[in-house]
């Protein structure tokens, strides 16, 4: 793995720490001991990282958004690589009725647009639990998945080992899962991993416009878009959760990049 | 003619005014405003309650009458006159209005008593608007060609207003030839003809609406020659488009935007009081049977507990700034004529609400430190409106407040569109609203009386009904002594509890520091706006 | 290949129709209702309703929506706006040059700075500069757009000054002012919103383009051309640059459909009058026959983005023969 890789896998394992540990150690993130003078506090030994305009904790709100942002985009990824690999799969798997079908389907959910689906969805149901949003991304994100799956399922049937296994007189369910499925992971784990950032930043711009995660539960995006309304007096609480999004897109993103390089050299 | 603005706006024209300096108006004096919703239909009785649609009509097109100086309510002394040149008394039942000879529709027909006839027959026209406000109305007939007759169902102090200031004459002669359903998709929706101080220029779609001065308006050539309505929807941005100069007013100003704004404006910044108010409004009727009572708000006792729980002052202030009031009935800023001046109301008293709670068969079970009753525990949902960040600071205030006395508020945070039809539906528990009142206190009939009750798709959501508050509310209408009167009915109110009156917000607005003559008004703000003024020696290159 | 191409447009088309189907099916699924968007607070009867709901066509049932919809699609009618009672096609229009102006000058820096970045920072990898660069890239991809927009505004506009703060020009503008003056009022206010949306997303061509120039420059013809004695320039350009445009290529198909909905989130912050705003708004409003316009606008430049990727494909790689 590539240096940048290695800063990468590291900077997420040190967030994923944080969003285990954060909040054991951390004040409530939803307590407000003193609206009217104890908010928009600068940092002190009571307060790490300063109070916001409710006077609570910015230093709780950000480890338990870490823990609601992560998560969200754990699941999100996790859920389009399950539903996608599946129907990638199986698209590429069969070449008859099912399979053409199949690549309908994929190129109708790539057809409609992602933020449309979001909106329309999120605006009416409103109140929806961190996980569910998480499912829900997963569920407008697995197309893309399919499509790359399906393209290495075709690609990875022409391969000698499968003709082998083929001729060896493995039945066809047995080639498609022990011998295809496993040459397609590399290809899938470097897309989930830079889906991850994806879905942090998705889920920021989602809550951002007040349709992602529900107050009182903090996330990374919800904390900017009330910490911009505050821009004007006191505009360093836009900064720990713009530092920890930043931080967090970019580690998917080296160590996508670098696990792509190590695990995938001759594509691209 | 002699408009004042209320009170504290007065004060801050006078001690800015300068006589000397008002002399010769630069010749195009602009005033560029920045609203949040784009006005996209600016005619009365077709605006769909949209507040800048109704701030823009209100330049295009007049009232009858408008309000006196210092008026206190909307009774018949308090009104004075517009198009209405005059009017004068038959009987306690009829009432003569006469339209100004000089009144011009913009394209030089004259207004005559047709257009006002034509209109009324759209505002009672069931495809066109159902407006119960109407309903004291008899009958609207011509007399002769500039007098209209008005027969009112019954006496009361406010006939001028119900007819004189709510309806807003349209232009027959433009108008007779559409079927009524199709105004709103014609050519004069898009290019509206009226008669007030500013004529509709152009709209920019998705960015400003201009109107310019009718300069043969005949009470009077406009000193303000331009007004530009841009849309800004983001509040942030209209802050900054106000700091940087590219606005000229801001209103609904962000409370903690408020000492930069304040530095912006050179100190202009006055309040002329608010028609707004906001509460939490108790669904009393269970949300699965609405023939039941609400197994958690049925109670008056756990009604006054979770207002006592709140620390209102706190919550008010932090969310709309300092100068927020606190009711404890529907009563806006703008009825404060009504409590002396100021809006007052019982103090937090949180072991009171343990008290209440407790009483109330709530109580502490296993170690759950939410409070519950034969194993159900006392858990609700509060519903609003994602558009407002106000809400938002309100229900997290109201939820941290509420958890220190065992009680579990669940915030659902919606789609405006989806919270309109749940409430419609009586699907809520605890709903978080905002509403601008009429001018005067006896239209808490739309949504507080029996009568409204009743009536399907009206504004009493929860259906509320109070005999004794509706006989308050009627003797109010005839009494000698208003004040008394209406201090009685929301007393009863208040008494009851029909919803937790969270704050009686202020609406400071900042202008910009070249304008004299800035008069505001309490509601309907920009009626005046045609008579303000550039002082000459700091006119902007727009206004050149 | 011209068979080839006729069956990837109907292909297209058809995959369009479906995903607009689609979006109708899922619109009206949903709770929440225009009528009471549109009539607020004050509500009205059952009576009114009724006729309104008759006269905007919100009581049809799917079928007759659907039929309705393609119907009027044949005679280029796609309804009337409930929040703006004009028609769909005139409000489309409208903010459809906003969008395609914000859009195109978008990826047009992205795909000619972007990608010159990109081979430069591929040919000195290991220079501070290009270490830089990197960070500052990463920082914008991973930064959301609205964040860097409000930034920029506060910084530019409301402290410095030097540009207006959000519209698309000063409407106050007199229309006879000097070609010179519309121009400086369209570029103050371009400005902003421009480099938040190029900051948001300039690092995907550049990283994409800088690895892929990498990986060239370590195959076999790059270090014969370089033993030949070839000049640097000629070597990023005819053996670096070229065989990276296939992933280039895909990409620009992708990013198309950004020309018209890349910029909800800025467009808001700049109160830039595009598709994305109205797109926002017609959501929150409820007007399912904007919702839908706007999403049949957006669902074709998808498939014309993936058309014009798979068209483009072949021309940069003859080899790539359509099956």
């Amino acid at each position: 793995m590539t240096a940048p890789g290695r800063i990468g896998l590291a900077l997420l394992l040190a967030l994923a720490s944080f969003a285990i540990v954060g909040p054991m150690i951390a004040a409530s993130p939803v307590a407000q001991p003193d609206p009217l003078n104890g908010a928009f506090l600068l940092p002190s030994a009571a307060h790490w990282l300063g109070t916001d305009q409710l006077s609570r904790d910015i230093f709780a709100r950000l480890a338990y958004g870490a823990r609601i942002s992560l998560a969200i985009a754990a699941i999100a990824v996790a859920v389009a690589a399950m539903v996608g690999s599946a129907v990638g799969l199986a698209a590429g798997s069969s070449t008859g009725l099912v399979g053409r079908a199949l690549q309908r389907v994929i190129n109708l959910g790539l057809a409609l647009p992602r933020i449309i689906v979001l909106l329309v969805v999120l605006a009416a149901v409103g109140r929806i639990p961190p996980p569910l949003l998480g499912v829900l991304l997963g569920l407008t994100g697995w197309p893309a998945v399919a499509r790359l799956v399906r393209g290495e399922t075709l690609r990875l049937a022409q391969a000698p080992y499968v003709d082998a296994a083929h001729a060896l007189g493995a039945p066809p369910a047995r080639v498609l899962l022990r011998d295809i499925f496993p040459g397609t992971l590399p290809a899938l784990l470097v897309a989930t991993t830079l889906g991850v950032a994806d879905a942090i930043l998705l889920e920021a711009g989602l809550s951002f416009i007040g349709v992602g995660v529900r107050p009182p539960d903090p996330s990374w995006g919800s904390m900017i878009l009330e910490a911009r309304d505050h821009l004007a007096n006191a505009p360093w609480l836009l900064l720990a959760p713009c530092v920890a999004l930043v931080l967090a897109t970019s580690a998917a993103t080296l160590l996508g990049e670098s696990l792509r390089r190590s695990l995938q050299p001759d594509t691209r | 003619m002699t408009r004042r603005a209320c009170f504290t706006s007065l004060a801050a024209v006078a001690g800015l005014a300068r006589p000397a300096a008002a002399q010769r108006p630069p010749l195009h004096a602009t005033v560029v405003y920045a609203v949040g919703r784009e006005p996209t239909m600016p005619i009365p009785l077709f605006t769909s309650n949209a507040e800048a649609n109704e701030d823009l009509a209100d330049q295009l097109f007049l009232h009858l009458a408008v309000f006196a100086a210092n008026a206190k309510g909307a009774t018949d002394n308090a009104m004075s006159p517009a198009l209405a040149k005059s009017w004068h008394r038959i009987d306690p039942l009829t009432l003569v209005f006469d339209i100004d000879p000089r009144a011009r529709w913009h394209d030089g027909t004259r207004v005559n008593a047709h257009d006002v006839l034509f209109t009324w027959a759209l505002a009672t026209n069931p495809k066109v608007a159902t407006d119960t406000r109407f309903e004291p109305i008899a009958s609207v007939e011509a007399v002769g060609d500039m007098s209209v007759r008005v027969r009112f169902k019954r006496p009361s102090l406010e006939q001028v207003y119900t007819f004189g200031f709510l309806l807003q004459p349209l232009p027959a002669h433009l108008l007779e030839r559409l079927a009524p359903e199709t105004i709103t998709t014609s050519e004069f929706a898009r290019h509206p003809v009226g008669d007030g101080p500013f004529r509709f220029e152009r709209r920019v779609a998705g960015q400003s609406v201009e109107l310019r001065a009718d300069t043969t308006f005949f009470l009077g050539r406009p000193t303000i020659s331009r007004l530009l309505f841009r849309t800004i929807e983001d509040p942030s941005a209209r802050v900054a488009a106000f700091i940087t100069g590219e606005t000229d007013v801001l209103d609904k100003i962000p409370v903690q935007s408020l000492p930069q704004v304040r530095q912006r404006a050179g100190g202009r910044v006055s309040d002329p009081g608010s028609n707004v108010l906001v509460y939490m409004l108790f669904n009393t009727h269970s949300t699965a049977d609405s023939s039941k009572p609400h197994p958690i708000f049925g109670d008056p006792g756990v009604r006054e507990a979770l207002t006592l729980a709140l620390d209102r002052p706190t919550i008010a202030r932090t969310t709309f700034g300092p100068s927020a009031q606190v009711p404890d009935a529907a009563q806006s800023q703008l009825w404060s004529w009504i409590t002396a001046g100021t809006v007052t109301a019982q103090p937090a008293n949180v072991a009171r609400a343990r008290t209440l709670l407790a009483q109330a068969g709530w109580r502490a079970a296993n170690g759950d430190s939410i409070l519950a009753k034969n194993g159900a525990p006392l858990r609700f949902s509060v519903l609003y409106a994602s558009s407002s960040a106000p809400n938002n600071t309100i229900a997290l205030q109201a939820q941290q407040m509420w958890r220190a006395v065992g009680v579990d508020a669940q915030l659902d945070r919606l789609e405006p569109s989806v919270v309109g039809k749940r409430v419609g539906l009586g699907q809520f528990d605890l709903w978080v609203s905002r509403v601008g009142q009429d001018p005067t206190p006896s239209s808490l009939v739309q949504s507080w009386s029996c009568a409204s009750a009743q009536q399907p798709g009206s504004t009493n959501r929860a259906h509320w009904c109070d005999v004794t508050f509706d006989r308050l509310v009627t003797t109010a209408t005839t009494a000698k002594d208003q004040p008394k009167a209406w201090r009685a009915a929301l007393a009863e109110m208040a008494a009851q509890r029909p919803a937790i009156f969270v704050a009686a917000p202020g609406n400071p607005i900042a202008i910009h520091p070249r304008f004299d003559n800035a008069i505001l008004w309490p509601s309907h703000t920009w009626l005046s706006l045609w008579q303000w003024r550039v002082r000459p020696s700091a006119a902007l290159p727009r206004d050149q | 290949m011209n068979r080839w191409l006729r069956y990837r447009i109907a292909d297209a088309i058809i995959t369009a129709i479906a995903a607009v189907i689609a979006l109708i099916v899922l619109v009206r699924l949903l709770p929440g209702d225009p009528l009471t968007a549109i009539l607020g607070d004050r509500g009205a009867d059952p009576a009114t309703r009724a006729i309104l709901e008759a006269r905007w066509g919100t009581d049809r049932t799917l079928l007759q929506t659907l039929a309705s919809f393609f119907g009027g699609v044949l005679h280029g009618d796609l309804g009337i706006s409930l929040s703006e009672q004009r028609p769909v096609t005139t409000v489309l229009a409208e903010r459809l040059g906003p969008t395609l102006l914000l859009g195109s000058l978008t990826l047009l820096i992205d795909f000619t700075i972007g990608l010159a970045l990109g081979v430069w920072a591929a040919l000195h990898p290991d220079t501070r500069r290009a270490r830089l660069l990197g960070l500052f890239t990463l920082i914008g991809y991973a930064v959301p757009s609205f964040v860097v927009g409000t930034l920029l505004m506060w910084i530019f506009a409301v402290k410095l000054g030097w540009v207006d703060s959000g519209g698309l020009t000063d409407t106050l503008l007199a229309s006879d002012a000097p070609a010179s003056a519309v121009l400086v009022d369209r570029l103050k206010h371009l400005a902003l919103p421009l480099a938040a949306m190029v900051i948001a997303t300039i690092a995907v061509p550049l990283r994409q383009q800088r690895t892929a120039a990498l990986e060239t420059a370590a195959q076999p013809w790059v270090l014969a051309a370089r033993a030949r004695g070839v000049r640097p320039a000629a070597i990023a350009w005819r053996h670096c640059w070229r065989p990276a445009l296939t992933p280039i290529v895909t990409l620009f198909g992708l990013w198309l459909p950004m020309l018209v909905a890349g910029a909800v989130f800025v467009e808001y912050v700049f109160n830039w009058p595009g598709m994305g705003s109205l797109l926002a708004h017609a959501t929150f409003s409820r007007d399912f026959p904007l919702v839908i316009g706007a999403g049949l606008v957006l669902i074709a430049f998808v498939q014309l983005g993936s058309l014009l990727a798979d068209v483009l494909y072949h021309v940069v790689d003859p080899t790539q023969r359509p099956s």
